[in-house]
């Protein structure tokens, strides 16, 4: 297995097991909430990066016909980024541990506090849509981890039609 | 440098969207906003309040059945979505 293959397994693992602890604030703390949350931007930053030559592919070739299932994640995925943003930036409206930890305060508007509410949850759905459409991904790469696949070979998330395509 | 180039390209994105967002919050309803709290006083909203609430991750588990449902939601409609391309 790929070097790059096994980095984005244990990092889109690490990345999943962080995404579980911060969206259950009353069992971790808010400050853990809070402080692995801005972690977690890191972790999407080279999640992003590591999937690069996926998005900028699709990115050119969106509109071409016969992508259905591709045009499908793509659009899935700016859902969760857009999503992602209004999550991390409520986030920072509301907070009360990273940014007292700067020396700032920022007024309270409640409707920042809903908008993290509903922006939470959306992602929880949106995130189940991107686990289940990389699922084959996810087994794939993990069987080939613990050896019990056939022949190595590389394979990339970039997926056309639904089969994923072998680099 | 591609990797920084992609960096502020992520970053760049994420702003724009970000203060879309934040102008459209701040150009709504003024009247919701409050003073910021004084130190040592708790939010109106909650917050530390709820912190330990609960010693068992039921958050966790409430979210992996949340996710759990949607993915089911998604590939049964994709199944019957087919069905009925091969039925036509």
């Amino acid at each position: 297995m790929s070097k790059q293959n096994r980095t984005k397994l244990f990092l889109d693992i690490s990345t999943f097991v962080g995404f579980l602890i911060v969206m259950d604030p009353r069992a971790s703390g808010l400050a853990v909430h809070e402080w692995l949350a801005v972690a977690l931007v890191g972790a999407l930053i080279v999640h992003l990066l590591l999937n690069w030559n996926w998005i900028a592919e699709l990115t050119k070739r969106i509109f071409t016909k016969g992508l259905n299932g591709s045009r499908t994640n793509y659009i899935l995925n700016w859902l969760l980024f857009i999503d992602g943003i209004l999550i991390m930036l409520s986030g920072v409206m509301i907070s009360e541990a990273v940014i007292p930890a700067f020396g700032l305060t920022l007024p309270v508007n409640m409707t920042w506090r809903g908008l993290h509410d509903i922006s939470a949850n959306l992602s929880l759905i949106l995130m189940g849509l991107h686990l289940t459409l990389h699922w084959n991904w996810i087994v794939s790469t993990t069987k080939r981890l613990f050896g019990r696949n056939e022949a190595e070979r590389p394979v990339t998330a970039l997926a056309i039609e639904g089969k994923e395509v072998q680099a | 440098m591609s990797i920084l180039y992609r960096i502020l390209v992520i970053l760049v994105v994420a702003t724009l969207i970000g203060g879309l967002f934040y102008a459209a919050v701040g150009s709504g309803d003024s009247t919701s906003r409050l003073p910021a709290p004084a130190d040592g006083q708790p939010r109106p909203e909650g917050g530390e309040e709820r912190e330990g609430e609960s010693a068992l991750p039921l958050g966790m588990v409430k979210s992996l059945v949340i996710m759990s449902i949607a993915s089911g939601v998604y590939l049964g409609l994709g199944r019957l979505g087919r069905q009925k391309t091969l039925s036509a």
